[in-house]
């Protein structure tokens, strides 16, 4: 039940089910694009399968494969960048140069608090999915359906073959893990 | 939380954080956290959970791509190995 994922052997097909919503939110966090999020977990997958060679077992397979999503997120911005100019930010029609600079201040500010709390909300979600990568194969389904997907209960049992209480049991024991883990990482 | 009353609580709490749990549950979970200082401390530990849960809003792959992708990535899976044995 409570097997960990083996730090030096990569096991590529078992990474869509373990890293892709993992990898997915790390994507969509700095792209902010649903397509371009998945065209990027899609790269990456495919060229962790290429190097896997490359693999020498001293990181973790999430710190592996994050390591490739970010050169992935790095190339999609060079193409980006050129494909289209940057934009200019210009202040026109402004009465006085004190005008100007209130504009400027406000403006950065507003856009400083709502990037903080974009960063912070990225951060909780990205320490969350790393603590479900401690749970079990079963343990993350579980959670995973019922507390982030949110499905019935009902349909879970069906899917699993499963019974509610082993469902309530596991999802229990899951829930302590992370709790646990998000004490570690996120509170202290 | 040693107690199988425990036991059953805290399972129960993790219930009632998904909006499971019956009524007669809800007040099952209240009689006992007035005597039992542990359980407290993980039903509060449970409702701090599910409120990060809420805040990070973990987006979630489309299902269908998700499936697509895993079908695709068997299919370079295969093709790598036969590759090797070849």
């Amino acid at each position: 039940m409570n097997k960990k994922i083996a730090l030096d052997t990569p096991e590529p097909d078992k990474w869509v089910d373990r890293y892709s919503d993992y990898l997915y939110n790390y994507a969509i966090g700095r792209v902010n694009n649903h397509e371009v999020a998945q065209d990027i977990v899609s790269e990456t997958f495919l060229s962790a399968l290429k190097g896997i060679k490359n693999f020498e077992g001293r990181s973790s397979e999430r710190t592996w494969l994050i390591a490739i999503i970010k050169r992935k997120i790095i190339d999609y911005y060079r193409r980006q960048s050129t494909e289209k100019e940057r934009s200019k930010i210009s202040f026109h029609n402004t009465d006085s140069e004190e005008e100007k600079d209130w504009l400027e201040e406000n403006v950065a500010d507003m856009q400083l608090v709502s990037a903080d709390e974009k960063i912070e909300n990225d951060e909780l979600r990205m320490a969350i999915l790393e603590c479900m990568t401690e749970l079990s194969d079963i343990q993350a389904r579980i959670f995973r359906m019922k507390n982030i997907e949110g499905l019935d209960t009902e349909y879970i049992c069906n899917e699993l073959n499963i019974t509610p209480s082993n469902l309530w049991v596991i999802l229990h024991r899951a829930r302590k893990i992370l709790m646990d883990c998000m004490e570690k990482k996120w509170f202290n | 939380m040693g107690t199988s009353k425990c036991q059953k609580t805290t399972k129960l709490c993790d219930k009632r954080e998904c909006k499971e749990a019956t009524f007669y549950e809800i007040i099952v979970i209240h009689l006992h956290l007035i005597r039992c200082k542990s359980c407290r401390e993980y039903s509060k530990k449970t409702q701090k959970l599910s409120s990060i849960l809420q805040k990070a809003s973990i987006k979630k792959m489309c299902p269908h791509i998700k499936q697509q992708l895993k079908t695709q990535f068997q299919e370079e899976l295969n093709e790598a190995a036969s590759q090797t044995r070849n």
